[in-house]
């Protein structure tokens, strides 16, 4: 019984910062500037909130919040409706983020982003494959998971300021 | 998650077998054509843009440093080139000139008019959301619908072709880029006059294909707008040939490794169809019943 009052606002909270934090990478994944002649792109930003996607107890919430966030990096990437949806939901089936054990700590989320990049990178080139009729080159999913990885630290950082922001100090280090 | 028996867990189970099979559907019917909810994305797009104008200032910072940091280190070199290429086009402007001043009497014998005052309408925008990623080569850029951007719009950079518009929001478009799957342009020689299709396939050097004639495209010519169809203004420089080792042509585009920021939307009505003979037979006789139906 005291466990259920504590885990309600830590669920809301949680998934809070989780959608804040997937918000803000997809609307900056579609960014992308030219330095000494390699385009940066940031589209692979996103799965770094699927990783650390907070532990909670709701579920079905957290696969829709997640699903829209799909179409939307879908939209403002002008790719394929579905696809992105299609990869977050299989991360997220695949890897459970939301039911880990103990709490997020950052060396634990940087190797299990690792494992999910890996597994995404796989999924992404043959997914392109199906929707282009031709293998994509390999050049750029080996450049933009480099990329991703090297602004893992921020983007943890930030989810961190999300979390005092808007989660109580109490609670802060559960999710 | 997966493989207990309580009564959420088969719930959020099926929500997500659920949601997959939804995002499978969508991303199947979607794949290829991209013309699903055409009008949603559009309005999402503008919701979304000015999120992503404001979370891309950072972004452009980074951007405006490390073009500050090679347009420094080649500016000596530059300098001295650009002096040369001044005394080149002196000479070249006095005989543009001549050449104009030639040209409207031409033009004034036989009463035609210059083609190129259709196109003097142009509008400029900021592009802030390039995406390059390997399904798609696109661009967002903030004018829309209310600054009269029209789909089909040529979208140019000071140095030549970047895309043409594929969606126009309220205040957003969206610009296929000339580097896209999707894209194909007509294109010709500036040296030999060869036309072509310009061919994008997600990469930096787009494929020249059903080149009229492959003798008319040389290593190193230019590679304009043709306006053939009508779809695109004449005259826009896109690139350069090159002829890749397995003798295929591909081109080198001039907006390639360049920071794209500012863009020109060239506003270019496409050429009307001309109505066909037997729409004007149709017409004519409807006119013909109606005129016999009054007597």
């Amino acid at each position: 019984m005291p466990l259920h009052p504590v885990s309600q606002p830590f669920a809301r909270g949680g998934l809070l910062v989780g959608s804040l934090l997937m918000l803000i990478l997809v609307l900056v994944s579609v960014s992308s500037f030219n330095a000494f002649n390699t385009i940066i792109n940031f589209i692979y930003l996103p799965l770094i909130g699927i990783c650390t996607w907070p532990r909670t107890d709701k579920i079905i919430t957290s696969i829709c919040i997640i699903f829209i966030f799909g179409l939307l990096l879908d939209i403002v990437s002008s790719g394929p409706l579905g696809l992105w949806s299609l990869i977050f939901l299989i991360n997220f089936a695949v890897f459970k983020p939301h039911m880990k054990l103990k709490p997020l700590v950052f060396s634990t989320a940087f190797s299990s982003w690792f494992l999910l990049l890996f597994f995404s990178s796989i999924l992404i080139y043959f997914f392109v494959w199906f929707s282009i009729d031709f293998p994509p080159r390999v050049m750029p999913l080996i450049i933009q998971p480099a990329i991703a990885t090297c602004l893992f630290p921020l983007a943890y950082g930030l989810r961190h300021l999300l979390k005092k922001i808007f989660i109580d100090q109490f609670l802060r280090d559960l999710i | 998650m997966l493989g207990s028996n309580s009564n959420s867990t088969k719930a959020s189970n099926i929500a997500l077998i659920t949601a997959l099979i939804l995002a499978g559907t969508l991303f199947i019917s979607d794949r290829g054509s991209q013309t699903i909810f055409l009008q949603t994305r559009s309005n999402v797009e503008a919701i979304a843009s000015p999120g992503i104008k404001f979370l891309s200032i950072p972004i452009s910072m980074l951007k405006n440093v490390s073009s500050a940091f090679v347009e420094r280190s080649k500016a000596l070199s530059e300098n001295k080139a650009l002096r040369d290429e001044l005394y080149k086009l002196r000479d070249y402007q006095k005989e543009s000139r001549i050449m104009e001043l030639k040209l409207s009497r031409l033009e004034q014998l036989l009463n035609s008019s210059n083609e190129t005052k259709k196109t003097s309408v142009q509008t400029v925008a900021r592009s802030y959301g390039e995406v390059n990623s390997p399904f798609v080569r696109s661009s967002l850029i903030d004018v829309g619908k209310k600054s009269n951007i029209q789909k089909g719009y040529a979208v140019s950079t000071v140095d030549g072709l970047y895309g043409h518009v594929q969606r126009v929001g309220k205040n957003s478009s969206r610009v296929l880029l000339i580097s896209d799957i999707n894209s194909r342009i007509s294109v010709m020689s500036l040296r030999s006059n060869s036309r072509a299709i310009l061919a994008g396939n997600n990469d930096d050097f787009p494929n020249l294909i059903f080149a009229s004639n492959y003798e008319g495209w040389i290593e190193g010519d230019t590679v304009l707008t043709s306006g053939d169809g009508g779809m695109l203004p004449p005259g826009l420089e896109v690139g350069f040939v090159i002829k890749e080792a397995t003798g295929k042509l591909v081109v080198d585009l001039n907006t390639n490794s360049k920071t794209v920021d500012w863009i020109l939307v060239t506003h270019y009505s496409p050429i009307e169809t001309p109505i066909s003979q037997t729409e004007i037979q149709g017409n004519s006789t409807h006119d013909l019943a109606s005129i016999l139906k009054g007597f």
